[in-house]
């Protein structure tokens, strides 16, 4: 009898109910609350459903699966202690592949992937889109003040506010530099954002254009040569390196994927870069970075401000956006919608959808797809070239 | 890093910045997305100009290549007479099938073949099989 009791008692202590603490419970209500957003509201179910999955391994305590037998050595999210004797790869598995998001491996190939999946040609037949692209960064920097004045430390402040690029891969990449111990609130709030773009950012447009600016039928692009597509990638990636050097892994693996893409000659590396490895690399980044949201270290006030503040930096994004589109607008006499501005924050192609979405709404015969699709992949340049910029200033 | 003096007491973890420090990284910040992305804009714009002067060079030289073969087969019809400028030659037949069919069958046929329709002769189109 004592011998079951012992076993009985052996079971429960190693087992996860032991040790379960009320975090881990919240999260584990949080990774099911993102499912069913996923699954049954499609938002952004590729990236939502393994960072959802990533929450519940990580709080199933027992599991280890974040489990550093190193000291850090595999990144440094809790300081916990190195296990005497262990080697590395005794680590738990998802920590071990977690060294792809600290040494920003995943970001970069991702980058890779969107660059393979997108055509700069309405940004090339319309170069004003820049100007858009840039002026949809203003909310990184309306949050990078306010995230100090809530007394983060500046390399917190900067990972925050990239949010407001609406970049995943950015944000992750500068966080991970930056501020590592923030990676899993950041990689979340700029996610979910992105995700709920279609509601963040109709009403900030709504109120900032008049009725006869959301009409304006903008004139067709012109149509670009080939050529230009192929010289564009390799000359961007050589100004922006020269000039941000810190920006060259992301932009260089964007402008790698764009290549491949454009060049015609390289069709098989194209597809799979866009596909295979894409895929891939999502449901391990989004594993991992679900990962990190333990309970115990993700529940704090200071993820509720991030919450708050990549909130901030998208309204103010789509507010930058849209104010340059109605200064272009008087200037270019009624040719440019200022709707099209909103989509200078780099969520591709969900910020395009919007524009086009909104415009249709007050002028059924307008068609602002492509001419949004301009300032939408200048935003992923503009966001890089931020997170460069933060990261020459604030990098140890 | 020593160059940019003004943001040197900022570095590393733990710094304390003030107010005033914050809002000019902010702006400098800004400032640095639109003079990198205004300069590409410029690029843009510069290569955009470049290549549509060279397409309309290589259109023009398009055109006139093909204006000058079919001037020649007008000159030599045995008639006399030129060739219509923008129809096929002859009386065609139309059996089960509307002109707007046709039309369409000749255009495309041309556009395939590359031989302008003026230099096409259609004697019959016949519908083969109709799905009705």
């Amino acid at each position: 009898m004592d011998l079951i009791t012992q076993v009985v008692a052996g079971i429960w202590e190693t087992s996860g109910f032991a040790t379960l603490q009320w975090q881990n419970l919240v999260m584990l209500g949080v990774a099911g609350v993102f499912l069913v957003l996923a699954i049954w509201k499609k938002f952004e179910p590729l990236l939502l459903v393994p960072i959802a999955f990533g929450m519940i391994l990580a709080n199933l305590p027992g599991a280890n699966m974040m489990l550093d037998t190193t000291g850090g050595l595999l990144g440094d999210l809790s300081g916990a202690a190195p296990v005497e004797g262990a080697h590395w790869f005794d680590s738990g598995v998802l920590r071990i592949l977690y060294v792809g998001v600290k040494s920003s491996i995943f970001p970069c190939l991702i980058f890779m992937g969107v660059g393979a999946m997108t055509d700069f040609g309405p940004l090339l037949s319309n170069p004003v889109s820049l100007i858009l692209g840039a002026a949809a960064q203003l909310g990184i920097y309306f949050a990078f003040v306010v995230a100090i004045l809530l007394g983060f430390e500046p390399q917190e402040a900067a990972s925050i506010a990239i949010i407001g690029g609406a970049d995943g891969p950015t944000a992750i990449f500068t966080a991970s530099k930056l501020a590592a111990h923030l990676l899993a609130p950041i990689a979340l709030a700029a996610y979910s954002y992105m995700a709920l773009i279609p509601i963040i950012q109709p009403p900030i447009m709504k109120l900032l254009t008049t009725k006869k600016e959301r009409e304006v039928k903008m004139t067709q692009l012109r149509k670009v040569s080939k050529i230009e597509k192929i010289i564009f990638p390799v000359v961007v990636l050589i100004v922006v390196a020269l000039i941000l050097p810190s920006a060259a892994p992301l932009l260089g693996m964007l402008m790698l994927g764009n290549l491949f893409k454009e060049c015609g000659v390289t069709d098989r590396l194209s597809d799979t870069a866009q596909n295979a490895l894409m895929n891939m690399v999502t449901i391990l980044l989004g594993v991992c970075v679900g990962a990190t949201a333990n309970g115990i270290d993700f529940l704090k006030k200071e993820t509720l401000f991030i919450v708050a503040l990549g909130l901030i930096a998208f309204i103010f994004s789509t507010a930058g956006g849209v104010l340059i589109g109605k200064v272009l607008y008087i200037v270019t006499k009624g040719k440019i919608n200022p709707l099209i501005g909103a989509a200078g924050v780099s969520a591709v192609p969900m910020a395009a959808r919007v524009a086009q979405n909104e415009g249709r709404k007050y002028n059924p015969t307008n068609f602002l797809l492509m001419h949004a699709m301009g300032p939408n992949v200048a935003g992923v340049i503009g966001s890089a070239v931020a997170a460069g910029f933060m990261l020459i200033m604030f990098q140890n | 890093m020593q160059a940019l003096g003004v943001f040197e007491n900022i570095y590393g973890a733990g710094a304390e910045m003030g107010i005033g420090q914050t809002l000019l990284i902010s702006v400098v910040g800004f400032a640095v997305v639109f003079i990198v992305l205004g300069f590409l804009a410029i690029f843009v714009f510069c290569m955009g100009k470049v290549f549509d002067i060279l397409q309309s060079k290589k259109e023009s030289k398009e055109k006139a290549a093909v204006v000058t073969p079919a001037t020649a087969v007008s000159t030599a019809s045995p008639e006399g007479t030129p060739l219509p400028s923008n129809q096929s030659i002859g009386d065609l037949t139309l059996i089960n099938c509307t002109e707007e069919e046709a039309a369409v069958i000749m255009a495309v046929t041309s556009a395939k073949s590359g031989i302008p329709l003026n230099r096409l002769k259609f004697n019959t189109i016949k519908c083969l099989e109709d799905n009705e």
